[in-house]
């Protein structure tokens, strides 16, 4: 599109507005006030303190369990059936799995926990 | 405008003395637009204020495919467009838009210190947009393409708009004049 005469009128030389002389100061104290309030919004519990929470609620819970587990290893192994599918055992079978993840979780975490210096 | 990408790559990696560079380079165009929008100087600078807050907050998704200035004027035409819709006043303006208008300029008919004086006053009675578009085209100078990718307006439908706006300016500066003769001829 052409500009023709019309820009002659409406050009450059039309007075540019300024904003205020604190234009500048003003938008960085904004941006600086934004950090701030984004600090702020961080979580009082990092998310690892929460795992190592959980992770110990779920020891309260199973302990009971555990300590009864200990007490019947003997005959509790004996009544597993390594051979195969057993659907009359499926619940033995399936509190050894959990206590095996469990078990495998625990240290997992344990190990990130270590590694993470932050958390040292 | 080698400084300017420098300045952006700088603030991308966290220098903020680099985005007070960048303020500093666009606060009067941004600050321009914004103003001709919404036609408060208050509001304007607040509104203008905000599009460099959000600029700096979203400088990282920045990635030179177009001009940073094209860039900063999408954030401040929307931000505008968003105050006026709040404010109910996204269609306000034009009570002088009934005019028919003639072909010829009246502004060459006017002195040149007139012409900016009355081209404001003009100007105040378009639509938000349609002052937009406006200042974009002939006052920033900026192509069709450019504000394309500002307004998301297609080109066709910018071409036409703005020789409609042409042809409503002319129409509200000559009833504008007719006013004033009217009022010189009473007193």
């Amino acid at each position: 599109m052409e500009k023709d005469s019309f820009k002659e009128f409406i050009n450059k030389d039309f007075q540019q507005e300024v904003p205020s002389f604190d234009f500048t100061q003003d938008v960085m104290q904004k941006i600086e006030l934004a950090s701030e309030n984004k600090t702020l919004i961080e979580p009082l519990i990092p998310k690892k303190a929460w795992w190592i929470i959980g992770a110990f609620y779920s020891f309260l819970l199973l302990f009971p369990f555990l300590i009864s587990m200990q007490e019947n290893t003997i005959l509790f192994l004996e009544q597993i059936n390594f051979g195969g599918f057993d659907y009359q055992h499926i619940k033995e079978n399936l509190q050894l799995i959990f206590n095996i993840i469990f078990v495998f979780a625990a240290l997992t975490l344990g190990d990130i926990l270590l590694k993470s210096r932050k958390w040292a | 405008m080698k400084d300017t990408e420098l300045l952006i790559q700088q603030v991308q990696k966290g220098d903020l003395n680099a985005f007070s560079s960048l303020i500093d380079q666009h606060k009067n165009l941004v600050y321009s637009l914004v103003l001709r929008m919404v036609k408060n100087s208050q509001d304007a600078e607040e509104l203008a204020q905000d599009t460099f807050v959000k600029a700096f907050k979203s400088i990282k998704q920045f990635k030179g495919d177009s001009k940073f200035s094209t860039w900063i004027y999408k954030i401040a035409y929307f931000t505008s467009i968003n105050h006026l819709r709040k404010n109910k006043l996204l269609s306000s303006s034009i009570e002088l838009s009934t005019i028919e208008s003639q072909d010829s300029s009246v502004l060459e008919e006017l002195d040149k210190e007139d012409q900016q004086q009355y081209l404001n006053k003009a100007l105040s009675y378009l639509k938000p947009i349609d002052r937009t578009l406006i200042s974009l085209f002939y006052l920033e100078e900026l192509s069709i393409k450019e504000i394309e990718e500002i307004t998301l307006f297609s080109q066709a439908n910018i071409k036409v708009k703005l020789l409609r706006i042409r042809k409503q300016l002319n129409g509200i500066l000559q009833k504008l004049l007719k006013h004033e003769t009217q009022g010189i001829l009473k007193s």
